[in-house]
């Protein structure tokens, strides 16, 4: 469904997708009323690919992202993540996957404000037994020299603009060294140059390697990316 | 490297505490009312057990009578045995759990004073018996360590033979004749009374014992009939015996069984004493542990206020890899810190109020290194168990709501 033909890299990976999912459906049950939200969605997204979902507020898109993001599972429905069927974790197994193998950025950023730009940054390292062993503070430093921001290791959110302060939330989205990074809306709540400043980093991450998808209802953000999904009333057109 | 996990979590956790320093301080109010008063609770009991521990060492709680002994064709006698070395009596007092020690040398001779005379029980000693007996001069002073070493012909008069022979004269400095010898009278003795029994406790008069055996003409070591001791405390009256007997079989060489001198001593009434006490300290302090409940109440309410405040932070760390494991840690962090803060100042001011207390009723107050010690684990124990259910609740969250609270 989605085709990938700008990363070179592609050519010499195997053709199995990261992420597969078939015949998707999701209904919340809403008292007597079941609500579908999701319908029949199926995608396939590979290593190195920047993908934008884009649809109207209401379209199901979140929806979308949240089972991508492995924080909900499927009504009906096979979501592959790396070759696994997420619908048959637990929720801790599902929170080590989003652990180790997805960056998360939000459109409010979600640090925690009590803490400094580094401690966002490392909070995850705390959480997997994979970093036990490893410098929290130096696996932090790096991250936020990467985005730019080795002068603020210690200011606190409030201290900090909007764009600084996704900034940091991409370090922090970094700092286990996943192979998706899932941004959304990452520039909903920036001017148009801080947004550009934010979407040539995503870029560059891709460049780097990193699988990005994006949600976004903003064309000339999803334009960004090399592919472009569009979902409406809660089925991909 | 647990511990790098045990430590963040519990920096968190005072962060958190310190960021709301009033309510911190309001929450932890009820655990620091109650380990406060369990630490008076427990610091005044242990007070009224000691003070009445002094005072059954005046009816011989602590006190170990030593006696020589013999086994005779015809049964037994306590009478002529082996006699006391010097050498014995120093490895006893040395000992940790004995006090004090005081041979005891009985004789009754004539005493006069000016015209009168009469014949009156004379009990050579040391300057520990005063303090053996809880026993003190009403005027005057004690015999001292000196008159016993120089064997001074100085003597403390029970108060019978204060009156007998000076009325209402003041008996202090004047010289009295025991056997013919003067003897300079240096202090009165407390009157005791009489026996169940009718005898006069106080008819008698006190020498250095080297002065008596001295007058007698007698060996120091051989005349003594008693030694008188007293253990450090009630409880330790059994060990001193026990240590005793094992420094007289060594010195002695004899196996058991072939003993031949004879402790006693009377702890059978003062362990009932004590008992009581103890079932007071374990009353009053379970009541004041109820105060430790509602503490705890407390601690809940307030956590679960603080995970509904945190519901956006719980989503995030969810979203970003926190398992419920690591959600239920951080909370219980928080509340056991919280609550083991109450349990610290608890403690500081159940010390501070109890020596204040003590000071005002004149009555000791003890704060031992036990009642802490349960105090910690108690106010610790406490914030973990009341921290549980709140916990839980944010490890549950749902982090795709919870990351939309603001």
């Amino acid at each position: 469904m989605v085709f990938h033909y700008h990363n070179p890299r592609d050519i010499n990976m195997s053709s199995d997708p990261l992420l597969e999912l078939s015949g998707i459906n999701k209904i919340y049950k809403m008292g007597q009323i079941d609500l579908q939200v999701l319908f029949d969605v199926s995608l396939h997204i590979y290593d190195g690919d920047f993908v934008s979902i884009i649809g109207p507020s209401g379209s199901g898109k979140t929806t979308l992202l949240n089972i991508i993001a492995c924080l909900d599972r499927p009504s009906s429905g096979v979501y592959n993540f790396f070759g696994e069927n997420v619908g048959l974790k637990s929720n801790d197994e599902m929170s080590a996957i989003r652990n180790l193998r997805i960056g998360f950025i939000f459109q409010s950023f979600n640090l925690i404000p009590r803490h400094t730009a580094l401690e966002n940054v490392i909070m995850p390292l705390h959480y997997s037994t994979k970093f036990k062993n490893s410098n929290f503070k130096n696996l932090g430093l790096e991250c936020l020299e990467k985005v730019g921001l080795s002068e603020r290791v210690n200011h606190y959110p409030n201290e900090l603009s909007g764009g600084q302060q996704q900034r940091v939330a991409i370090a922090r989205a970094l700092v286990t060294n996943p192979e998706i990074i899932l941004a959304d809306e990452p520039t909903g709540n920036l001017d148009s140059k801080t947004s550009d400043d934010i979407m040539r980093l995503l870029k560059d991450l891709n460049m780097q390697g990193k699988t990005i998808i994006t949600i976004t209802h903003d064309n000339e953000v999803a334009e960004q990316a090399s592919e472009i999904i569009r979902i409406k009333d809660g089925r991909v057109i | 490297m647990i511990s790098k996990y045990f430590f963040s979590n519990i920096n968190e956790a005072r962060i958190n505490l310190f960021r709301n320093k009033t309510r911190t301080l309001l929450t932890s109010l009820g655990i620091i009312i109650g380990i406060t008063s369990v630490i008076i609770l427990i610091a005044i009991t242990n007070g009224a057990r000691s003070v009445i521990e002094t005072q059954l060492t005046s009816l011989g709680a602590k006190t170990i009578m030593l006696k020589p002994f013999v086994r005779t064709a015809s049964g037994f006698s306590t009478g002529k045995g082996q006699s006391f070395s010097d050498n014995e009596l120093k490895l006893i007092k040395d000992l940790d759990s004995i006090d004090y020690l005081a041979p005891i040398v009985k004789d009754s001779q004539e005493v006069s004073y000016r015209s009168i005379s009469n014949i009156v029980a004379l009990v050579g000693t040391n300057s520990d018996f005063s303090a053996i007996n809880d026993w003190k001069t009403t005027s005057g002073s004690f015999i001292t360590k000196n008159d016993v070493e120089d064997g001074s012909k100085v003597c403390v008069l029970g108060l019978t033979n204060s009156r007998r022979f000076f009325g209402a004269e003041n008996p202090i400095g004047k010289k009295i004749r025991i056997n013919g010898i003067p003897h300079i009278v240096i202090g009165v003795l407390e009157a005791k009374g009489l026996t169940p029994g009718g005898r006069d406790q106080d008819d008698f008069i006190l020498l250095p014992y080297t002065s008596l055996n001295r007058l007698l003409f007698r060996p120091d070591m051989d005349s003594i009939v008693t030694v008188l001791m007293s253990s450090r405390s009630s409880e330790e009256l059994e060990y001193a015996k026990f240590s005793i007997k094992k420094i007289l079989r060594e010195t002695r060489n004899i196996s058991s069984g072939g003993d031949n001198f004879d402790l006693s001593s009377y702890e059978g009434v003062t362990k009932k004493i004590l008992n009581t006490t103890k079932i007071l300290r374990i009353l009053l302090t379970s009541i004041a542990s109820i105060s430790l409940i509602v503490g705890g109440i407390g601690i809940m309410n307030i956590m679960l206020v603080s995970v509904t405040e945190r519901t956006k932070e719980i989503g995030i760390r969810i979203t970003i890899g926190a398992k419920s494991k690591d959600i239920v840690f951080q909370f219980l962090c928080e509340s056991a810190l919280l609550s083991l803060f109450g349990g610290i100042v608890g403690v500081l001011l159940g010390y501070i109020i109890s020596q204040i207390a003590s000071a005002i009723i004149g009555w000791p107050a003890i704060v031992s290194l036990t009642s802490v010690f349960i105090a910690f684990f108690f106010s610790g124990g406490i914030g973990i168990f009341f921290g549980i259910y709140p916990a839980f609740k944010a490890s549950k969250l749902d982090p795709i709501m919870a990351i939309r609270n603001e």
